[in-house]
C-alpha cells in the first residue's frame, strides 16, 4: 500500500466501522421485520407502566399513578367483545378475593358510550372502577393493543410483572397474585 | 496520478505488517471494491427476478412460495431471496462495499489531496522536457515568461510564479471525480438504511370522519376529510369512491385535493393514498313519539355520538337504559358486537302523563318496523323520521424516503462521471534558465484538447508551428 497509518488509527477505523455496521445490520433486522407477533408491540413485562388519566363511568378522573403502592391489575375491554364479557365475572371474583389485600381491578374500556357499559353492567354487576378510553388513545397509542382483552399485573411499584392477551380465568389471575406474593 | 508519485511515496517509516493492516489492505483494495459491487449488482438482478414479499397477494408467505415454486420456493424463501433489499446478507453486502468504499477513498484522496495543494513551481529542466509537451524556446527573456503568463491566464489557467519558473493548472477538481463517484455510492447505500431513521418511513391506517380533521403521525400534518364520495353499482358494489382532503401544515392549509384510488396526494414526501372505507353507520335520528298513528307528541334528536341519559318530549321523559350499537343476541342475550352504530338499538323507559308504571321499551332504529312490533302494547310508540348516516374514510399514510435518497445519489454519481470523464487536470511548467525559457505541460486525459492549448500559446510566443511538436524531446 501507499501510505500507512499507524496501527492505532487503522485499529480504531476498522473496529468503529464494524460495530457500527453490526448495529446497522441488526437495527434493520429488527425494524424491516414487520410481521412479528402484536403482542411484542405492547409495554412489556418489567417495563414501568405508562401513566395516563382517564374519566371514571361517574364522570371523575382516575390516574393509574394515584394507585401506586396497591397491585393493580388493568384490563383493557369492551362489551363488545365476547372474551371480554365472558371475563368479568371472572375479574369481579378476584376483586372480591383480592381488594382487602391491597389489589384494585381497572377496567378500561375502549371508547363505548357511558349508557352502553352502564346498560352491560345492570346485566354483569361488578364494583372495580372503569374508565371510559373515549378518544382510545391510551388503549391505541401509549399501550398499543390490539386485540382484547388485555391484561397486566402491575406491581406497587408501578412495573408491569405479567401480561396477556386472553381471557383471563380466576385461577390464572390467583395465581400471579400470589407468585408477586401479594399480601404474603 | 503517477505525477504525484514521488511526493505520495514519502512513507511512514515501515513497521511490521500487522493482521489489522491486512484487513485494512483488504479494504484498501480497488479489486475488493469492485467483486463487492458485482455481487451487489448481481443480488439485486435476482431481486428484481424474484417476486418479493411486499408483492405478493398472500399474508402468509412461507406457505405461497413453497405453493407456487415447491422446493425452490421454500429455499427462496428459507435463505431470504424474498425479501432481499432487508435480508441481512444484503445489507452486510452493502455495508461491506460502504467500508471498501471509505478506505479506498480515504488511502487515496488525502495524498492526493496534499500533492496538489502542495505543488512544487519549480520543477527542475530535465523533468519539464519529459512532460508530454515541451519546447524550448532559447534567446527568451522574463518578456516571454510574461507573454506566457498572461497567455495561459486568457485561458482560464491559475498560474503560480516562484524564482523564475511558473507553473499554471486548469481543472483541478476533475482529479477528485472518482471520489465524488464514491461519495454517491455511499449516499445510495445510506438510503437503504435510511428506514432506520425515526419519521423518515412509516406506514399508518388513518380513518376519517366528514368533516374531521385527523394528525397524521410522525408529522406536523393533518389532513382533513371535507367529504368522502362513494358510487356503486346496481348491485351495491363500489364502483369508485374518492376523498375530498385538504392536508394542514402546522395548521396551515397547504394542499387540496381529491384522492382516488391509485391518485394519492403527496406533499413533501408523505403519500395519502385512498385505502378503503368503513361500513357507514348511524350518525343521528329524529325520534318521533306518538299514542298511535294519529296522534302525535313530538319529536327528539338523538345524536348518536352524544347520547343523552334523558329527552323530553312534550310532557313526557325519554330515559336511556341501554344502548347496543351494532346489536346481535348471543345466548338469548342482547349484546354489541362492535362499537360502531351499524345496527343501533336501544332500551328506553318513558315516564309522563297517564303512564302509571314506566316498562323498558325496544327502540330499533336500524329497522323501525321491528320497534313497533316489540312494543306494541306500550302505551307510545317510538318512530324515526329522519336519519343521518355516516361513512368514514380510510387512507393510508406512506412516507419513504429511500426512493428519493436513491436518485440523488444517483445523481451525485453521475457528476462525479461527468467530472472523471469530461474534464481534465491539464498542467504546464515553465523555467527560464540561461536564456531558453522551457516550457512542458501535461494532462491526464484528452491529449488533443492540450495539444491544441499548445500550439496556439506557442504561436502567441511567435513560435513557428512546424518547430514546436515537442521535437526538442528527443
Amino acid at each position: 500500500m501507499i501510505r500507512r497509518q499507524s496501527i492505532g488509527v487503522r485499529a480504531t477505523v476498522l473496529f468503529v466501522f464494524f460495530v457500527f455496521a453490526i448495529v446497522l445490520i441488526y437495527a434493520s433486522v429488527v425494524r424491516f421485520n414487520i410481521d412479528k407477533p402484536e403482542i411484542d408491540n405492547l409495554p412489556n413485562v418489567g417495563q414501568m407502566a405508562p401513566d395516563f388519566t382517564l374519566k371514571q363511568l361517574d364522570g371523575t378522573s382516575l390516574s393509574l399513578s394515584s394507585l401506586r403502592g396497591k397491585t393493580v391489575l388493568l384490563t383493557f375491554w369492551g362489551t363488545y367483545s365476547g372474551n371480554s364479557r365472558a371475563e368479568i365475572s371472572a375479574l369481579q371474583q378476584v376483586y372480591e378475593k383480592w381488594k382487602g389485600k391491597g389489589v384494585v381491578i381497572v377496567g378500561v374500556d375502549i371508547g363505548e358510550d357511558p349508557i352502553t357499559i352502564s346498560g352491560f353492567f345492570a346485566s354483569h354487576p361488578a364494583t372495580f372502577p372503569v374508565v371510559i378510553d373515549k378518544s382510545r388513545d391510551v388503549t391505541l397509542n401509549t399501550y398499543k393493543i390490539q386485540p382484547i382483552p388485555a391484561t397486566f399485573l402491575i406491581d406497587s411499584s408501578g412495573r408491569i410483572r405479567e401480561r396477556a392477551v386472553e381471557e383471563m380465568s380466576a385461577e390464572t389471575l390467583d395465581q400471579w397474585l400470589v407468585k408477586l406474593g401479594v399480601g404474603a | 496520478m503517477s505525477l504525484e508519485g514521488e511526493e505520495r511515496r514519502r512513507v511512514l517509516p515501515q513497521r511490521p505488517i500487522t493482521w489489522i493492516d491486512r484487513i485494512w489492505n483488504y479494504f484498501a483494495s480497488v479489486k475488493i471494491a469492485m467483486v463487492y459491487i458485482g455481487l451487489i449488482a448481481v443480488t439485486a438482478i435476482i431481486g428484481t427476478l424474484i417476486p418479493q414479499e411486499n408483492t405478493i397477494p398472500s399474508v402468509d408467505p412461507a406457505t405461497f412460495y413453497a405453493g407456487k415454486f415447491g422446493r425452490f420456493g421454500s429455499f427462496m424463501f428459507n435463505a431470504g431471496l424474498t425479501r432481499m433489499y432487508s435480508s441481512w446478507w444484503f445489507l452486510c453486502l452493502l455495508l461491506l462495499l460502504a467500508i471498501s468504499l471509505i478506505i479506498c477513498s480515504w488511502e487515496r484522496i488525502v495524498p492526493l489531496y496534499k500533492s496538489l495543494t502542495h505543488q512544487t513551481v519549480k520543477k527542475s529542466i530535465q523533468w519539464i522536457r519529459q512532460r508530454q509537451l515541451y519546447y524550448g524556446m532559447s534567446d527568451s527573456t522574463d518578456e516571454d515568461m510574461e507573454r506566457l503568463n498572461s497567455s495561459l491566464s486568457g485561458r482560464h489557467y491559475k498560474v503560480s510564479r516562484k524564482d523564475g519558473a511558473l507553473l499554471a493548472e486548469k481543472g483541478r477538481f476533475s482529479r477528485f471525480g472518482p471520489y465524488i463517484i464514491h461519495i454517491g455510492l455511499l449516499l445510495v447505500i445510506a438510503a437503504a438504511f435510511s428506514r432506520l431513521l425515526p419519521g423518515w418511513f412509516f406506514n399508518a391506517d388513518l380513518i376519517i370522519d366528514n368533516g374531521q380533521t385527523m394528525a397524521v403521525p410522525h408529522t406536523p400534518f393533518s389532513i382533513r376529510n371535507n367529504k368522502f364520495m362513494m358510487e356503486q353499482y346496481p348491485d351495491g358494489r363500489a364502483k369508485m369512491y374518492s376523498t375530498d382532503a385538504t392536508l394542514f401544515d402546522n395548521g396551515k392549509p397547504a394542499v387540496s385535493n381529491t384522492i382516488t384510488v391509485n391518485h394519492p396526494l403527496k406533499y413533501k414526501n408523505v403519500l395519502f393514498f385512498q385505502e378503503s372505507f368503513t361500513t357507514p353507520r348511524f350518525q343521528s335520528a329524529v325520534v318521533t313519539l306518538s299514542k298511535d298513528s294519529k296522534h302525535s307528541i313530538g319529536n327528539f334528536s338523538l345524536d348518536l355520538t352524544h347520547l343523552r341519559s334523558t329527552y323530553h318530549v312534550g310532557a313526557y321523559t325519554v330515559s336511556t337504559i341501554n344502548y347496543f350499537p351494532d346489536f346481535s343476541v348471543e345466548g338469548s342475550a342482547p349484546v354489541t358486537v362492535s362499537p360502531e352504530p351499524q345496527k343501533p338499538v336501544f332500551i328506553f323507559e318513558v315516564k309522563g302523563p297517564g303512564i302509571t308504571k314506566p316498562q323498558p321499551q325496544w327502540f330499533v332504529l336500524f329497522m323501525p318496523v321491528m320497534s313497533s312490533f316489540l312494543s306494541k302494547d306500550a302505551p307510545l310508540q317510538f318512530g324515526v323520521n329522519a336519519v343521518q348516516m355516516t361513512q368514514s374514510t380510510v387512507l393510508r399514510v406512506h412516507k419513504d424516503v429511500t426512493v428519493p435518497l436513491i436518485y440523488f445519489g444517483a445523481l451525485v454519481v453521475l457528476a462525479g462521471l461527468a467530472t472523471t470523464f469530461y474534464f481534465q487536470h491539464r498542467r504546464w511548467w515553465a523555467r527560464l534558465e540561461d536564456g531558453v525559457l522551457h516550457i512542458g505541460c501535461h494532462t491526464n486525459k484528452n491529449w488533443f484538447a492540450i495539444k491544441k492549448d499548445f500550439e496556439v500559446v506557442m504561436m502567441g510566443l511567435g513560435v513557428n508551428e512546424r518547430q514546436e511538436q515537442g521535437s526538442d524531446r528527443t
